[in-house]
């Protein structure tokens, strides 16, 4: 079945009007000399460069009319209406009590569809147009396992929509990204639970976590209470030895998420195609990025 | 023991007057913007900044009178005479056959004192004053057990000096640099062999190796041919099954290894000290650093 219900034209990266109109110093340029701000230094400014202001804008490229599935909404649905169901790993009820654990708002939490405490996506039984997750993919143990999980779960030409924390951005600012081999090892370890590394970069070596900060250069001292941040980590880590640690467990800049999709996409890991990167804006600590199942031509 | 040569002087970094006489387009500059240069570009641009000009200047820097030990010699020991011993994997007979086998000249290939497949030096059963490894740091799938190995046999003020690729010149141009929480989780499995990301990054994810086209900022093509690259290194880890294949595992800068040496000595996880770091040199891809273990003051 190929989904055409959210076969939708989504902006493209740099549209030249859009361009112009949200940055006003730059209304004089003529195209070319637009493009070529862009490349070199709208992008690295995190200069708006089309249609799209916010995350909420993001969301609504997702059509009221598609079938969708959103990963992990606790407290906040990025989606509403009636053709959108719910997955996390607890039901409504778990997520409020969390929720008010947490001192968070728990009105918007959502009916969850589909409940798996160990973030299992294969208890979703339905196929949909759309799968949409925020800050969730760079949990994820295996990252390959997950994008081919998410495929099965969508229609041909279906697409994934990702939110994901920039590491420049946020507290993981002074953590590598990601490699293509680190992803790989992984998969074939059939990861489940984070690596050591992670645990310890997570507690150990992570940052501050204000956006407006690290936009402006002050991220903060690396390896700061570095010995005591570390005996913790360990003792929680030997603690919880079989249990799941929830850590970042993948760091991705637009350009590194871009490259590694690629690469799988290169290797057959992946049928996902990357359709559109929203690079992250001024001040924000996330990027956006849609992916594509690839549709396969039916014979004639 | 104490080190009879625990209070030799080294080189500093950087060296007001070498620093001038090195670099003529600074002569006029007074002593603090000379500071001031060097750390901002002079050490990226890979000044010469002291008496050292050469790895074999590095080299020299260990007294001739000193007991040393030199790992992994190979074909072209760095370290030559009385009070030199080599450590390697393979016999003097067999690395001869080795260098031949490899098209390389055989003639340097010394008489090796320690030998150990594994490359495991607890083999070696006395101390020196200085132990040297040139491209070998960087091969140790547990860093810290290497760092540790090492301080056992030296003695107190003994110093491992080391030769190091910086990563940023040589093919592992596009990797990271490696971070303590790498290093410590190599240490807690306690690893003998290297991972599969270790051997992936090697097959599939390096570049050239020509150190002048990368100060050149000509750094290759990143993923070039990753198809048939990544499967070949996953056939070679395949058939390797487990045994030892001799990849990089750590990626430095002059800059990552002092912050890391730094993190593993914070964290107890070695007593050596950074003496000094050498900075990389331009159209180099290596760059030099002496640990020393702390001599413990007598009455």
């Amino acid at each position: 079945m190929i989904s055409d219900r959210a076969d939708v034209a989504l902006p493209q990266l740099l549209e030249l009007d859009a361009y112009r109109r949200f940055n006003p110093d730059l209304a004089g340029l003529p195209d070319p000399e637009l493009v070529k701000h862009y490349i070199v230094h709208g992008e690295r400014e995190g200069r708006r460069s089309n249609a799209l202001g916010s995350r909420a804008d993001f969301a609504a490229l997702v059509p009221p009319g598609a079938e969708a599935l959103e990963i992990g909404p606790f407290n906040n649905p990025l989606l509403c209406g009636e053709r959108v169901r719910y997955f996390d790993v607890l039901t409504r009820a778990g997520l409020i009590e969390r929720a008010q654990q947490m001192g968070l708002p728990p009105e918007r939490t959502p009916e969850i569809d589909y409940v798996s405490t160990d973030g299992d996506l294969t208890v979703v039984d339905a196929v949909f147009d759309v799968v949409l997750s925020s800050h969730s993919i760079e949990h994820q143990t295996d990252l390959i396992a997950h994008l081919n999980t998410v495929a099965r779960l969508l229609h041909e030409g279906g697409r994934y929509f990702v939110l994901a924390p920039d590491k420049r951005y946020c507290f993981d600012h002074y953590m590598n990204p990601s490699s293509l081999a680190d992803v790989l090892e992984a998969h074939y370890e059939r990861r489940t639970r984070h690596t050591l590394a992670n645990v310890l970069s997570n507690g150990a070596l992570s940052t501050h976590n204000d956006t407006g900060r690290h936009w402006a250069g002050d991220h903060g001292k690396y390896l700061e209470n570095l010995r005591a941040r570390y005996e913790a980590t360990l003792t929680e880590y030997d603690r919880r030895k079989e249990t799941y640690i929830d850590v970042h467990g993948w760091f991705f800049t637009p350009a590194s998420f871009k490259a590694i999709v690629l690469a799988l996409q290169t290797l057959g890991h992946t049928s996902f195609e990357i359709e559109r990167i929203y690079p992250t804006r001024f001040n924000a600590n996330e990027f956006w990025a849609v992916l594509r199942k690839r549709s396969v031509k039916s014979a004639p | 023991m104490i080190s009879e040569w625990a209070g030799l002087a080294l080189p500093d970094m950087l060296d007001l007057e070498a620093y001038r006489r090195w670099n003529p387009d600074l002569a006029r500059l007074a002593d603090a913007d000379l500071v001031r240069h060097y750390i901002e570009y002079g050490e990226t641009e890979g000044r010469r900044s002291n008496a050292l000009a050469w790895r074999t200047d590095f080299v020299a820097l260990i007294p001739p009178a000193a007991d040393a030990l030199e790992i992994g010699p190979f074909n072209s020991p760095l370290l030559r005479g009385p009070n030199v011993r080599y450590f390697d994997r393979l016999t003097q007979a067999d690395l001869i056959e080795r260098a031949r086998f490899l098209k390389m000249p055989a003639e340097g290939v010394p008489a090796i004192d320690f030998v150990s497949e594994a490359c495991d030096l607890a083999v070696v059963d006395r101390t020196f004053d200085a132990v040297l490894s040139s491209h070998a740091i960087e091969h140790q799938p547990d860093l810290i057990a290497h760092l540790r190995a090492i301080e056992r046999l030296l003695r107190e003020g003994g110093r491992y000096f080391v030769l190091a690729p910086d990563k940023r010149y040589c093919f592992d141009h596009f990797f990271a640099p490696s971070t303590v929480a790498e290093v410590i989780q190599a240490h807690h499995e306690r690893r003998t062999s290297h991972t599969l990301k270790s051997v992936l990054d090697a097959y599939a994810l390096t570049t050239h190796n020509e150190p002048a086209r990368h100060w050149a900022n000509d750094h290759g093509t990143y993923m070039e041919n990753v198809e048939s690259r990544i499967r070949e290194g996953l056939t070679a880890f395949a058939e390797a099954n487990g045994a030892y294949m001799d990849v990089h595992a750590w990626f430095f800068t002059p800059r990552s290894l002092r912050l890391l040496v730094l993190a593993l000595q914070s964290l107890g996880y070695t007593s050596l000290e950074l003496e000094r770091i050498y900075p990389t040199r331009q159209n180099a891809n290596e760059f030099w650093f002496v640990l020393r273990k702390p001599a413990a003051f007598g009455p």
